[in-house]
C-alpha cells in the first residue's frame, strides 16, 4: 500500500472531487435553495466544470502546484462569496510552501490546516455559524489526530472525511451568522449548511478515490 | 412569467454585448471580462463598481459620465470573480488610484477585498467603500453590518463627481464615506421578482399581502402586513426612514423614490405625492426630489425610498450632472 501521493495521482484525485461535484449540482442547489440563494450548486458546478477542462491539460512535477491550478481555477470562474473561500480552501495552504513530489498524510494536515487558518482569517467564521468551516475545521483536526495516531495515508483520509460528515450533520442544529441564511433565524434549525455540505463532499470523494486508488 | 433570453448560461454575457453595441460611442469592453468601462478616459481617480447582475440598470447602467468608470458583472446575483474586477482595474486609468464601491453582501465583500490586494501587489493604490444603506437590517449602531441597496446610486453619483473635480483618492473616499454614512433605504416589495433564467418566482408572495424590508433576492423582511392604500405604504416608508436619520427642521435631503420595475410610474407618482406631503408637514427641506427605476430586482413588484442627508461639501458632488443612458440626471442649480 502507498502511503503518499504524487502530483499526477492529486490530478486524478482532484478531477474525480470535481466529477463529483458537478454530479451534486441538483442535491447541492435542493439544499440551498431552502436557506440561502439557491446559487452554490450552480456556483460550484461552474468553477469545477472548469476545472475538469483545464486540469487535465496541465503537466505538473510538483504536488503543490496541483492545490495552485485548482484553487485558481475556482477564484477566476466562481465568482460570489464561494469563488474565494473554496479558492483560498486550495491555495492559502500551499503559499511559500517548498514544493514537494509526494504528499504524505502529515503534508495534507498542514497545507488543509494553513487553508482553513486563511479561510477564518478571510470569512471571519466559527464552529457553530453555520458554514463550510463547521465541517472543514473537524476534517482537518481529524488529518491531524490521524497523524498523531500513526494512521495510514488512506485511513486518515477516511478519518477526514467522517469528520467532516459529522460537521456537516452539525450545522442542522445552528442558526446562521451569514448570508442570506441569517435572515432566517431559528427557522435555520434542521436544515444544512450548503457549503457545508460542499467541504463533505470533496473529503468524501479524496477519501473514496485514495481507497480505491491507493490501497 | 414569460423570459425573453436564448440560453441562461448567456444572459448577463449578451445583455453587455447588446448595450455595448447599441452605445457604442459611449462605452467598449473589457477584454476576456464581463465589464465594461468609459471609453473617454482621464487622469483622475477611476471608480470601479461590480456585483452580481439581475438589478439592473445597477451595475451596467452607473458607468458613464459623472458615474463610475468602469464596471465588472457577475452572474445574476452571484458576485463576480475576483479576476474580473482586476481585469477591468487594470482596463481602466489607474496612476491616481482606484475607489472600488459595491453593495455590502458576503460575496462582493469578499471579492473586492481580494482584489484590493491584488491590485496593490500589482502597485495600483486602491480602496474599498461598501454600501450599507438598507435600515431593516441592523440597527442603527450596526450599521456597518447593513446590506446595501438602491442607495448605492447616490453614493455612486457623489463619487464619481468627486473623481471628475480632480480630488486625491483619500479626498474622494472620504466623500464616499460621508454619503454612504448619510445614505439610508427602506424598501415595500409588493409582488415576489423571478429568477430571469428560469421564469420562476424566487419566492412566494401571496395576493394582497406585501412585506417591508425584504431584500432582493427574497430574504424574510422586518413587517408583513396586509396590502394597504399607497398612501399609507408611503407613510409607513417614511416614519421608519424618519425614525431611523432622526431628521430635523435644519436638515437639508435628497430623495430617490425608486421603482423595482412591475410598479408603474402611475403608482410611483401617487407613491411620491404623499412622500412629499410628509417631507413638508415635517418641515424637513428637501434639496432633490426624484422618482427613477435605478435598482430594479427582477420584475419585483414594489419600490424603495432612500434620503440621503446632505451638507454643503455632499449637496456640490451630488447638484453634478451625471449620464449614462440608463442613469441620466441634470446637474442642479447653475
Amino acid at each position: 500500500m502507498k502511503n503518499s501521493m504524487n502530483a499526477e495521482q492529486l490530478k486524478n484525485m482532484f478531477l474525480s472531487v470535481a466529477q463529483k461535484i458537478v454530479d451534486s449540482e441538483d442535491f447541492l442547489t435542493e439544499i440551498d435553495i431552502k436557506i440561502g440563494d439557491g446559487d452554490h450548486g450552480i456556483g460550484m458546478s461552474v468553477g469545477f466544470r472548469n476545472v475538469l477542462k483545464e486540469l487535465p491539460k496541465c503537466q505538473f512535477t510538483g504536488a503543490e502546484d496541483v492545490f495552485k491550478m485548482v484553487g485558481t481555477i475556482l477564484l477566476d470562474t466562481m465568482g460570489g462569496a464561494s469563488g474565494v473561500l473554496f479558492g483560498t480552501m486550495f491555495i492559502s495552504g500551499i503559499i511559500k510552501r517548498p514544493v514537494s513530489e509526494e504528499m504524505k498524510l502529515s503534508d495534507f494536515a498542514e497545507v488543509f490546516r494553513k487553508s482553513l487558518n486563511a479561510l477564518q482569517q478571510r470569512g471571519k467564521a466559527h464552529i457553530g455559524d453555520k458554514t463550510m468551516i463547521d465541517a472543514f475545521e473537524p476534517a482537518v483536526i481529524g488529518l491531524e489526530e490521524s497523524v498523531c495516531n500513526g494512521l495510514s495515508l488512506v485511513d486518515g483520509l477516511n478519518v477526514a472525511a467522517i469528520k467532516a460528515k459529522e460537521g456537516m450533520e452539525y450545522t442542522k442544529q445552528v442558526v446562521a451568522k451569514f448570508g442570506r441564511a441569517k435572515s432566517y433565524g431559528e427557522k435555520a434549525i434542521g436544515l444544512q449548511d450548503a457549503g457545508a455540505t460542499s467541504v463533505w463532499i470533496i473529503f468524501q470523494e479524496i477519501a473514496d478515490w485514495s481507497t480505491g486508488n491507493l490501497s | 412569467m414569460n423570459k425573453l433570453i436564448n440560453h441562461p448560461d448567456d444572459m448577463v454575457k449578451e445583455m453587455l454585448e447588446g448595450y455595448l453595441s447599441i452605445y457604442p460611442n459611449q462605452f467598449e469592453r473589457v477584454p476576456n471580462t464581463i465589464g465594461l468601462m468609459k471609453k473617454n478616459k482621464s487622469e483622475q481617480v477611476s471608480i470601479v463598481v461590480g456585483g452580481g447582475a439581475g438589478n439592473e440598470p445597477w451595475i451596467m447602467g452607473y458607468v458613464g459620465e459623472g458615474l463610475a468608470t468602469g464596471a465588472a458583472l457577475g452572474n445574476v446575483y452571484t458576485a463576480p470573480p475576483s479576476r474580473a474586477i482586476l481585469n477591468v482595474t487594470h482596463a481602466v486609468t489607474n496612476s491616481k488610484g482606484v475607489l472600488y464601491i459595491c453593495t455590502n453582501h458576503m460575496g462582493d465583500v469578499l471579492n473586492f477585498e481580494l482584489v484590493r490586494e491584488l491590485a496593490e501587489l500589482d502597485g495600483i493604490e486602491s480602496r474599498c467603500v461598501f454600501v450599507t444603506d438598507d435600515i431593516s437590517t441592523a440597527s442603527l449602531e450596526q450599521k456597518a453590518e447593513r446590506r446595501g441597496v438602491a442607495g448605492i446610486a447616490l453614493v455612486v453619483k457623489v463619487a464619481g463627481a468627486a473623481c471628475d473635480f480632480g480630488l486625491s483618492l483619500e479626498e474622494v473616499v472620504r466623500i464616499a464615506n460621508k454619503a454612504k454614512e448619510n445614505t439610508n433605504t427602506f424598501s415595500v416589495t409588493t409582488s415576489a421578482g423571478y429568477m430571469p433564467g428560469s421564469g420562476r418566482a424566487m419566492f412566494e408572495m401571496p395576493e394582497g399581502e406585501i412585506e417591508y424590508g425584504m431584500g432582493f433576492n427574497g430574504e424574510p423582511g422586518i413587517l408583513h402586513t396586509k396590502l394597504g392604500s399607497a398612501d399609507e405604504i408611503a407613510e409607513t416608508l417614511m416614519k421608519y426612514l424618519l425614525n431611523d436619520m432622526k431628521l430635523t427642521k435644519t436638515d437639508e435631503i435628497a430623495v430617490m423614490i425608486n421603482g423595482f420595475g412591475f410598479t408603474s410610474l402611475l403608482e410611483l407618482c401617487i407613491i411620491g405625492r404623499k412622500v412629499k406631503q410628509i417631507i413638508n408637514t415635517n418641515k424637513i427641506q428637501t434639496h432633490d426630489i426624484f422618482i427613477d427605476q435605478l435598482f430594479c430586482p427582477q420584475g419585483t413588484g414594489g419600490l424603495s425610498i432612500t434620503i440621503m442627508k446632505l451638507d454643503s461639501e455632499l449637496k456640490k458632488y451630488y447638484d453634478a450632472p451625471a449620464y449614462s443612458p440608463f442613469f441620466n440626471k441634470i446637474a442642479i442649480g447653475e
